[in-house]
């Protein structure tokens, strides 16, 4: 059926028409403005000096090895669980596909205490358990991105190359590996711009050394060293990269197979059995012994069972000096979150709604956030409006607004392509029964709408829960949220420290665990992609 | 040769074995002849097929091509060549590489699958889109190469399912005709599943209802 979608023209509404205005001031006081400050602030000749300096450069290729070895250990581990759970529809199929997402969704603070804690004795900090932790995060998206395309593949194809001849090894690489390459190519790059911009993870598990990325870099230059120009030239190289993966990736999205239905078919026989059920067995494994980890070291200290820091977080005590209680910190974190999920679906459904209007460039706005770092825009927002003569620290609106900055991007991309899937004939439909401009639009788009909005906003909110980059600039020191409290806990040394770490990890767990699952609630009844 | 051309035996066909989809099987179609089978949708003739190719697993019964039972055999050693409703050409390989496809499957070396997938070209007729991507094909075009495909290994058995129902009368007529002559010359035996009666009296010398 061919149908009429996207822009309305003139048809639109009056609202629909000027939705771009607001994302396009939001952006522009929060997002422009404070780039303009840093740029101003930082920018000196030696900012030249430190991009010629080969300090910089040298991260970069260190990173940019630590973060190909990320990917190549995140395309071995995922693609045959891509395959098994793209191909083969069996009980439990949802339920580990689900179970794949979750480290992804995770805060990566939270992954790395979680690898710290089941192979903290067995491996020293530094690049093995960084790349370990990088893959266990990503191996989502390859699952995602590469099971996808796979899925699409019509089975029958594989049935017409086996009667030509071809042996189950032929049609893997003359046929499914070359119409699989550009989602595998996809993903290769997302994991890599993930790897590289790391932050939670490698502060956490690396040795400082040889684990060390840019945005590492940016938040030592800016918050250690005082060195704005080191810092922004850190910044722009990161940029540049970052914005070269993430336009590969684009293209090579724009190279795979439309998904129209998926194709999946029972598990038969003996051996196939075995590798599948195998392959499901080891995922699960994989994704939960982190997290069994995680919580046993919440309640386990050298003395052995060890309530004393859950009771610690319960009752709010403050026991580590200058960081606040715990409690407070969950307080906080949830309540940033629920701000940032307000703003952030509000203004990126605004610029989704945009985007339908043929306004693109506000999708080009939208994505900057993309390629800066969450340290770079804490930095610039801290610059812009954390000082006099514009100071809102005091106000709290600081970190919601960088976390909405951060999240944004993501709305975006999860709210066009399910806005675009209305049909705007029902528009048309509605409005030569009598229905006014604005009544026929949300005859045709208002349910739609509102399942996105609360689906991005808690798409959003979960990216606050974890947010750890803008949150270490942006957050005051006596009252953190929960990622930036668990990393200053475990800088300090004790038993007590690493546990009330462990407790407020496994806290953040289960707080994401249930705003995902609620998301995935909203998705599945608006047809809507979240990943 | 008695054994020559594709036959069977009390097969039974279907998902499970408490539900089989038909009456068990007992037919022979001799080398240069086309059996055609025509029923309504859901009946099970693609799943005859299907089985028959190996994609489905047999239920009880046996087939036989040129004497030798191939119950156990996998797709990919029964020597038989496939079409499909669509075409399903190969998106990522060029129109001769889709034809030279079984001919590099078996060994043959890239020069001469080349040579050979260009003469089978000309003969369905589409040498002067040989430069042509698959979805640049009308859809009769694509069909043809999928034949053109399948016949390139030179099958021991052809067997279509439905393969015209996509395209106009016209285009159906003109290449279920060319079909029935290709069996014809090549003496290979030959199903063809399809609903069109015309279609099945053009290419059938023996007919199955189901």
């Amino acid at each position: 059926m061919t149908r009429e979608r996207g822009a309305l023209g003139n048809h639109a509404p009056v609202f629909v028409r000027h939705a771009w205005i607001a994302p396009l001031v939001f952006f522009s006081i929060f997002l422009l403005y404070p780039l303009l400050v840093l740029i101003r602030t930082a920018i000196s000749a030696d900012t030249l000096t430190a991009l010629v300096n080969s300090g910089p450069w040298s991260i970069a290729l260190l990173s940019t090895g630590q973060s190909l070895a990320s990917v190549g250990l995140s395309l071995i581990i995922g693609i045959p669980i891509a395959g098994v759970l793209a191909r083969y529809q069996f009980k439990g199929r949802a339920l580990v596909l689900a179970l794949m997402t979750v480290p992804f969704v995770l805060p990566t603070v939270v992954v790395a205490l979680a690898f710290k804690s089941i192979l903290g004795e067995l491996l020293a900090p530094g690049l093995i358990l960084v790349i370990l932790a990088h893959a266990y995060i990503n191996v989502a998206v390859v699952v995602r991105i590469v099971g996808a395309q796979w899925s699409a593949l019509d089975p029958r194809h594989i049935n017409v190359a086996q009667t030509l001849g071809a042996n189950p090894f032929r049609v893997f690489r003359t046929l499914t590996l070359p119409n699989l390459k550009a989602s595998i190519l996809s993903s290769a790059c997302i994991v890599f711009v993930f790897s590289f911009t790391s932050l939670g993870v490698v502060v956490i598990l690396g040795d400082g050394s040889s684990t060390r990325t840019l945005e590492q870099s940016i938040l030592r230059q800016t918050s250690v060293l005082l060195d704005f120009p080191g810092a922004l030239a850190s910044a722009l190289i990161q940029l540049v990269i970052v914005t070269g993966a993430l336009i590969l990736a684009a293209k090579m999205r724009g190279a795979t197979i439309t998904l129209t239905h998926t194709h999946r078919t029972k598990v038969r026989g003996m051996r196939r059995s075995a590798w599948v059920y195998s392959i499901v067995i080891l995922s699960a494994l994989i994704v939960l012994t982190p997290l069994a980890g995680l919580v046993i070291g919440s309640f386990t200290s050298t003395q052995g069972m060890d309530f004393s820091s859950w009771v610690g977080v319960i009752n709010a005590q403050d026991r580590f000096a200058g960081l606040g209680s715990p409690r407070a910190a969950v307080a906080l974190t949830i309540s940033l979150a629920l701000i940032t999920a307000l703003i952030a679906s509000a203004i990126g459904g605004l610029a989704a709604i945009a985007v339908m209007g043929r306004r693109t460039f506000i999708a080009a706005i939208a994505l900057i956030p993309l390629g800066l770092s969450a340290a770079t825009i804490g930095l610039g927002t801290l610059l812009a409006f954390g000082r006099p003569p514009i100071d809102l620290r005091s106000s709290g609106f600081l970190i919601p607004i960088a976390h909405a900055l951060v999240a944004i991007p993501l709305v975006v991309a999860v709210a066009s392509p399910a806005l675009r899937t209305a049909d705007s004939r029902r528009f048309f439909v509605a409005s030569s029964l009598g229905a006014s401009p604005a009544r026929a639009w949300w005859t045709a788009y208002g349910t739609l709408l509102r399942t996105v909005m609360i689906a991005a906003g808690g798409l959003a909110g979960a990216v606050s829960l974890g947010e750890f980059g803008a949150a270490s600039f942006l957050a005051r020191a006596d009252s953190p949220t929960v990622p930036v409290q668990i990393a200053k806990l475990l800088a300090r040394p004790g038993d007590q420290a690493y546990t009330t770490a462990a407790v407020l990890s496994t806290i953040l767990v289960v707080m994401t665990l249930a705003l995902m699952l609620f998301i995935d609630r909203f998705s599945a009844q608006g047809r809507i992609t979240v990943s | 040769m008695t054994d020559s051309g594709l036959s069977t035996s009390n097969l039974v066909i279907g998902y499970s074995d408490s539900q089989p989809l038909h009456e068990p099987f007992n037919f022979r179609v001799t080398p240069g002849e086309t059996l055609a089978i025509l029923g309504p949708s859901g009946c099970g003739k693609s799943t005859l097929l299907a089985t028959i190719a190996g994609i489905t697993p047999v239920l009880s019964g046996d087939i036989f091509i040129n004497g030798a039972r191939v119950n156990e055999l996998p797709i990919h050693k029964r020597n038989i060549g496939l079409v499909f409703q669509d075409p399903l050409l190969f998106p990522h390989l060029s129109l001769i590489d889709n034809i030279a496809y079984g001919l590099r499957a078996h060994k043959v070396s890239r020069d001469r699958a080349r040579v050979r997938a260009t003469e089978l070209l000309e003969w369905v007729g589409l040498a002067h889109v040989r430069n042509n991507r698959t979805w640049e094909l009308s859809g009769g075009q694509a069909g043809r190469v999928a034949l053109a495909r399948a016949v390139a290994p030179k099958p021991e058995v052809l067997l279509f399912d439905e393969p015209f129902s996509a395209l106009d009368s016209t285009t159906r007529i003109r290449l279920a005709t060319e079909i029935a002559g290709l069996v014809r010359s090549q003496e290979i035996p030959a199903i063809h599943v399809t609903h069109d009666e015309q279609e099945a009296e053009l290419v059938a010398t023996q007919m199955m209802r189901m």
